[in-house]
């Protein structure tokens, strides 16, 4: 069959751009060539179609777009765009994908989707400004710039903006003015003169910095969502809006899950993709990343948030090589034809099609590669962070590059491995840092061919056959070994040979390569259930046998004593990662035989690279504990070193410290009896190895030749030395794990009691060994314990003891605390069996030893009680001591001195008073890490405060029914009283205080200075907080009981005139106010007033009521005198108002005659008639109790009248009155019987006019002045008056004494 | 972001294509130049987009200026098919200033054969500052490397 050479068939395309930017590729102008470039895979078919059909239906979704690096994310991107956007160039006609234009091309034409395209890619603010949110804002509004300028103008799209739309279409006056208000103040000016000065950017910008439209802009990112899409939907008449957002990874990697953007990002896109859709929104959204889509967008579904959809993913791998030929070449018109005869040949002479079912369809659309081609271009393109290398677009040039090669466009085979190896591209990736050294070695490897002797086309041959293999390794994973066999190797380098065939001509070749030290590598595998021979190329050189490198190594070691013995020291402390997994299951350890206390190992990161052995610092200390002795656990140390030291043996004195292991890393040079010698304490232990054995010794050699093997055998192409060694080190670790315990078997355990402790019995594989040598020291040291470990119900720790502390000592117990002392209680000797809950000490013997201690003392040290009872043969840890101390405060008599420095606060959140833990205070303190440091200095004292029983002869001046207490537990119970009473009296004193002075004052004296003064001190006493602080305060106020109880007595006194004091105010004001009213009465006034003195009533109120008797009895004959004298007064006045009666009508006539002045001028003395009888009448007023005054109440005189006898019936004035009103009418009589008056009265009279006047003529002609009351009336007297002076009638009269002056005498002749 | 080395450069450049390049030099323009020779060079300098006589008031106005003023000069540099192309980008720290970014050099510039990269000359001189003045004379590195914008930090 003949093939036609290649460049007959296909034409390459323009180099391609593999690089597009969104922001270009939907550009209209390039629209066309981006779809058009688009080629659709099957797979990606499919995607598009799941959009589409989303667009179609109007259903809002979101799409998770995700695949490698440069794998086409950006072009699926732009091409579903333009398609969607640039309705008006036809662009479907342009796809070139039949199936996907037939079904949406008419189908998108009726709908109109507002498109917002844009790459994340070097967007991103620094310091955390990153915001999703306002990258969409901005973006759509660049959206409706471009695609709609129009609708752009209506749109509010930023916060800005939708400020100043509220202010100018939603604001109501109020905020308006209150805008206005913020305008003038920040900017002195209106918000119409601002907004038309600095635009409505400015303007809503300064309105979103007023925070007053806040309402309105703080919406969530659905509500702004939903708003702007409103708008763009309804003004700009779109169905919908499409969000395509593209190197989203590089967003994502800013935004660590967790935070803040994080959450913000997550929020905003499930929103997009899921919220508002499902709110009929229809809004698709679109986000491309090389990164998993966020759990949370997963959704818990199919349709749910974001649609994932993968492209290039591993079931679509065929689409790799379709895409990548795609952007290429094109074959020529009628190429089909003998790419059909390409397919067939290769089907016969090859297997690969066979073996790969391709089809026709696949093998013309990577035509002319060979299949395997793209196998290795996708492998090698698939990590582009290890590679340096982007998946399809690296392809795509790699592709291009090679069919860009004249020479093999004139060939008449596919392209191969050997042809892509030389491409630019290819060769970027091989140069990197992975790949450099190997391909180094194919460089010189194919410099060497030509000293193979083969003809020049075998050359050529071979030179494929070697860049193949390299290539398919260099494609292979890392943990992945695998090579090609003789018929691979043929197919994919497309060896032929007429002669002999493709895999004959490949197995000679590679037989050659071989035999000519070519690094190709043969390895027998069975395929199949066949045995074949595969090969590979070795990227590293030949390897050496092992066991060669191993031996002198091991033999070197072997002389290395010193080294020996330092991996030794290092072997005992090897931890978890030393050792292999197989020592650690099989011997069950974790690590070196002293792994536990693995000292600070000093070498550099240098020595360690170079497998120097470890430099430890030793000795070294460590702590560690038992629980095997007394059911307690005890802390211990464990000293490790290279030699023995004599302080190691010296006496423990820290009190946490019990007991004492020393492990000798080697063999001491001194003997056993030397350092037995030395050990002062008997809980001391030395644990010594014997000299190291043979065995141990040719372990540690083999252990370092492994290691050093392991070392020299670094290269990248030794790894089988690598993994002997490795074996061998292994090994080496679990002989040294196993000679270790042997060691120290064979070595001693030396105490200084000897106690013969077999060695054998210790080094055994346990994790218990320090627990269990402690325990063995602890055993005999701790024998007379002040506790009773048998009734220990659990092991006893540091963190019980807290718990007891706070079940015995507190009133709110937690029930752990409350089983910790039913566990513990009875085995501390803090309680007893038949009360195990309570607090119950008599039985300790701890508390009797240290009350023994502290015989004598008045303070000790807490750390001295350590120091005594933390010891053989007591037995009791620090805690335990603490316990005991607390205990002995809580018993009464001691207190705890806490450390000044440390203060601590109380369960009551108060400090604790004079950092002083007293048996009250106990209750309120938590033992914790605080109280742990004020602990540090703390002294147990005899207690200072005084006890209740001793307070109490103070208290009970306040109150005597207060009692005793029986122990210290009572005393709050008692304090509780005295307080009580102490805030009643705070209370009572200035009530009683400002009563008595008001009484004192009422009774004209004033409050002695002894009473004032014992309320002034009454009032600091009662302010006390607790009955310590009373009875401070009492002591300091009263230099004894006697003299507080005769102030007490005072003020009660006081109290008592407090009570009566309404009723003696009262006694004082009746006395002061009663009138004289009998001499007998007044006399015994006078002495019951004296009995009502203030400083004889406070000096003994008992007397009050004697006195009140005195005063009741002189009340009761005030009362009766002075009713009767109120009686009698007003009887006279009623005898004087019957005589002023009759008076009345000649008083009244008399003033109207003397209103005629024509009869002549009244007497002068008359004058005053009128006035004289109202002041008369007013006095004769007569009181309703005139009968029965009532005095007998508060008032000491009549409350209606206040009469006294002072008081007197105005009788002289009523007789004056009748003899003036009779003088004044006998001058009135004596005017009308004046003749001419007379004359003309009766002339008037005869008249017959007025009988009136006829009848008064009658009486002033009988001087009858009791008929005149019914005859004078007002009118007479006018007519009297009218009737006079028409007479001209006017008696006039003249003061004759003046004239007579003023003219001299008269002699009386002349005058006649 | 790891700083690279001048070989990393020389390699870059020897490269048919390219990854969407985008590079900030730090240091002197001269010491840029030299490893420029094989390719073309177009020069830009974002002070020449501004109009001296008419200059944006704020700083939004000003990122809004320069980064349309950005965009049309990006699109109106000519590139020849397929020749590799370097712009060199003068006064480049008014980018991180006026907190522009660099999207619009990936989205028209870079590609397959055109580079861009940002020269940020030169440390300043902290001696020259008086105490109260505190000198953060790798804040432009910082702005572009930590976020991410750039591919790469070459310092001369």
């Amino acid at each position: 069959m003949a093939l036609i050479e290649l460049s007959k068939l296909i034409s390459l395309k323009p180099e391609p751009q593999t690089t597009p930017s969104l922001a270009l590729y939907i550009q209209k102008d390039k629209a066309k060539e981006c779809v058009s470039e688009y080629h659709l895979t099957p797979a990606l078919r499919a995607h598009f179609k799941r959009i589409l059909e989303s667009v179609v239906h109007r259903q809002g979704q979101g799409f998770w777009v995700q695949a490698e690096y440069g794998a086409g994310k950006t072009h699926f991107l732009a091409a579903l765009v333009d398609l969607l956007m640039w309705r008006e160039l036809d662009l479907w006609s342009s796809l070139r994908d039949e199936e996907l234009r037939n079904e949406y091309a008419a189908a998108l034409s009726k709908v109109k989707m507002f498109p917002v395209a844009f790459s994340l890619r070097g967007m991103g603010e620094s310091h955390g400004n990153d915001s999703l949110m306002r990258i969409f804002e901005e973006q759509i509004r660049e959206s409706l710039n471009l695609h709609d300028p129009e609708l752009a103008t209506q749109v509010k799209l930023t916060s800005a903006e939708i400020a100043d739309s509220w202010y100018t279409n939603e604001a109501n006056s109020v905020l308006k003015s209150a805008v206005n208000t913020f305008f003038q103040e920040e900017h002195s000016c209106t918000p119409e003169d601002f907004r038309s000065k600095q635009g409505p950017k400015k303007f809503g910008q300064e309105l979103v910095r007023s925070t007053i439209p806040e309402g309105r802009l703080k919406g969530k990112f659905k509500e702004r969502f939903t708003y702007i899409y409103d708008q763009i939907t309804k003004i700009g008449k779109y169905d919908g809006v499409v969000l395509v957002v593209d190197e989203f990874r590089s967003w994502q990697d800013r935004h660590v899950a967790g935070t803040a953007a994080y959450a913000e990002d997550e929020e905003i896109l499930e929103t997009l993709a899921f919220v508002l859709p499902t709110s009929h929104l229809n809004i698709i959204t679109i986000v491309a990343s090389q990164g998993d889509m966020p759990q949370k967008l997963s959704g818990g579904g199919q349709g749910d948030r974001f649609v994932p959809l993968y492209l290039l993913a591993d079931k679509n791998k065929g689409d790799f090589g379709e895409i990548v030929t795609f952007r290429c070449r094109d074959l020529l018109k009628g190429a089909t034809t003998d790419v059909k005869d390409y397919y067939d040949f290769c089907r016969k002479e090859y297997r690969f099609i066979r073996q790969g079912n391709v089809s026709l369809d696949y093998f013309t659309a990577i035509f002319p590669f060979q299949p395997r081609t793209f196998d290795v271009m996708r492998r090698i393109t698939q990590s582009a962070e290890k590679h340096n290398l982007p998946t399809a677009r690296s392809a795509i040039r790699i592709a291009w590059q090679a069919l860009s090669d004249e020479t093999t466009l004139k060939t008449k085979r596919l392209i191969t491995m050997s042809d892509i190896i030389r491409t630019d591209e290819l060769l970027k990736g091989l140069s990197h840092e992975s790949y450099r050294d190997d391909f180094h070695s194919l460089q010189g490897a194919m410099e060497q061919l030509p000293d193979l002797e083969m003809s020049p086309d075998e050359r050529e041959q071979a030179r494929g056959v070697l860049e193949t293999l390299f290539l398919w390794v260099m494609s292979l994973p890392d943990n992945l070994r695998d090579g090609m066999t003789a018929v691979d190797v043929a197919e994919a380098a497309w060896l032929m040979d007429d002669a002999v065939g493709a895999t004959a001509q490949a197995e000679h070749l590679l037989t050659k390569l071989l035999q000519g030290g070519f690094p190709v590598r043969a390895d027998k595998k069975t395929r199949d259930g066949k045995d074949v021979v595969v090969y590979s190329y070795e990227t590293s050189v030949a390897q050496d046998n092992p066991v060669r490198i191993f031996g002198p190594l091991k033999k070197k070691a072997k002389e290395e004593i010193k080294i020996q013995d330092l991996k030794w020291t290092e072997s005992l402390f090897w931890q978890l990662p030393d050792i292999t997994k197989e020592a650690q299951e099989e011997l069950g350890v974790n690590g070196g035989i002293l792994s536990d206390f693995q000292p600070h190992d000093q070498r550099t990161p240098q020595d360690r690279q170079a497998g120097k052995p470890a430099i430890y610092q030793l000795p070294h200390t460590a702590a560690t504990s038992t629980k095997r002795v007394h059911k307690v656990q005890y802390g211990g140390e464990v000293i490790v070193s290279d030699r023995w030291r004599a302080e190691f043996g010296e006496e423990i004195k820290n009190a946490d410290q019990h007991f004492r292991i020393i492990y000798l890393t080697t063999s001491p040079d001194g003997g056993d009896g030397e350092i037995a010698a030395a050990l002062k304490d008997a809980r001391t232990v030395v644990c010594r190895p014997a000299p190291l054995s043979a065995d141990t010794r040719e372990a540690l050699a083999g252990f370092m030749a492994a290691e050093q093997m392991k070392r020299n055998a670094s290269a990248p192409n030794q790894t089988s030395l690598r993994e002997y060694a490795e074996t061998k080190r292994r090994e080496a670790v679990k002989d040294i794990l196993k000679c270790q315990l042997d060691e120290f078997r064979r070595g001693k355990v030396l105490t200084q009691k000897g106690y013969g402790i077999p060695a054998a019995e210790i080094f055994k594989f346990s994790k218990d060994r320090e627990a269990d040598l402690g325990g063995r020291m602890i055993e005999k040291a701790y024998d007379t314990p002040l506790f009773s470990p048998k009734d220990f119900k659990k092991d006893f720790t540091d963190a019980d003891a807290k718990k007891v502390f706070a079940g015995l000592f507190h009133k709110d117990r937690a029930n752990a605390e409350k089983d910790a002392v039913q566990n513990f209680g009875v085995g501390l000797e803090l309680a007893v069996k038949s009360h195990p809950t309570e607090f119950r000490p008599e039985a300790s013997q701890a508390l009797v030893r240290m009350r023994e201690h502290l015989t004598g003392r008045a303070d000790a040290s807490l750390a001295e009680l350590k120091t005594a009872f933390c010891k053989a043969p007591f037995g009791l840890t620090e805690a335990m001591v603490v316990l005991y101390a607390s205990s002995l405060v809580k018993a009464g008599g001691f207190e705890l001195v806490l450390n000044a420095a440390s203060p601590i606060t109380l369960a009551n959140e108060k400090p604790l008073p004079g950092n002083r833990l007293t048996t009250h205070a106990l209750p309120l303190c938590d033992w914790n890490a605080k109280l742990d440091k004020a602990l540090l200095g703390a002294r147990l004292v005899v207690a200072v405060q005084k006890g209740w029983n001793e307070v109490l002869p103070y208290a009970r001046v306040l109150d005597d029914t207060l009692k005793t207490v029986a122990t210290p537990d009572e005393e709050p119970q008692r304090d509780e009283q005295l307080l009580n009473i102490l805030s009643k009296l705070k209370a009572e004193v200035p009530e009683v205080n400002r009563s008595v002075t008001t009484l004192a004052s009422k009774m004209g004296a004033i409050v002695p200075k002894s009473l004032t003064e014992t309320c002034g001190r009454l009032t600091g006493l009662a302010a006390s907080a607790s009955f310590q602080e009373f009875d401070a305060a009492v002591r300091e106020s009263y230099p004894s009981l006697e003299d507080f109880v005769k102030a007490f007595d005072l003020y009660t006194k006081g109290c008592q005139l407090r009570d009566r004091a309404f009723e003696l105010s009262q006694v004082r004001d009746y006395l002061s106010g009663a009138c004289d009213i009998d001499n007998q009465v007044d006399a015994q006034r006078d002495l019951t007033k004296c009995f009502f003195e203030f400083d004889a009533l406070l000096a003994d109120p008992a007397i009050v009521p004697v006195r009140l008797q005195n005063f009741e009895k002189w009340k009761a004959n005030y009362v009766h005198s002075y009713r009767k004298a109120h009686r009698a007064y007003y009887k006279k006045l009623t005898e004087l108002e019957t005589s002023l009666g009759n008076l009345k009508p000649k008083a009244r006539a008399l003033v109207k005659m003397n209103t005629i002045v024509e009869l002549g001028p009244p007497l002068p003395t008359t004058h005053s008639v009128s006035a004289d009888l109202a002041a008369i009448e007013k006095r004769l007023y007569v009181c309703p109790d005139a009968e029965h005054a009532a005095v007998e109440g508060p008032a000491p005189t009549c409350p209606k009248c206040s009469w006294t006898p002072l008081d007197q019936p105005p009788a002289a004035e009523v007789a004056k009155l009748t003899a003036l009103v009779a003088s004044g009418l006998a001058d009135r009589f004596h005017r009308f019987k004046d003749a001419a008056i007379s004359t003309v009265l009766k002339k008037a009279a005869e008249q017959g006019d007025r009988p009136d006047l006829t009848k008064l003529l009658e009486i002033v002609q009988l001087t009858n002045s009791d008929a005149l009351a019914g005859v004078l009336t007002d009118d007479l007297v006018d007519f009297l008056r009218k009737l006079l002076y028409d007479e001209n009638l006017v008696q006039e009269e003249i003061q004759l004494g003046p004239i007579v002056s003023d003219v001299g005498a008269i002699e009386r002749r002349s005058c006649r | 972001m790891q700083t690279h080395d001048h070989d990393e450069l020389t390699n870059l450049l020897r490269q048919r294509t390219w990854d969407r390049e985008l590079i900030l030099w730090f240091g002197a323009e001269s010491k840029l130049v030299p490893f420029l020779t094989s390719v073309q060079v177009e020069i830009l300098d974002l002070l020449d987009t501004f109009d001296p006589t008419s200059l944006p008031v704020d700083d939004d106005e000003v990122r809004r200026h320069l980064s349309q003023s950005l965009r049309k000069c990006l699109q109106s540099i000519s590139r020849e098919a397929n020749k590799r192309t370097a712009l060199l980008v003068r006064s480049a720290g008014l980018l991180a200033r006026y907190r522009v970014g660099v999207q619009d050099f990936y989205d028209w510039f870079c590609n397959d054969f055109s580079m861009v990269i940002l020269l940020v000359e030169g440390h300043c001189n902290e001696s020259d500052w008086p105490d109260e003045v505190e000198c953060a004379s790798d804040r432009l590195a910082e702005y572009f490397s930590k976020t991410e914008l750039i591919k790469r930090l070459i310092e001369a």
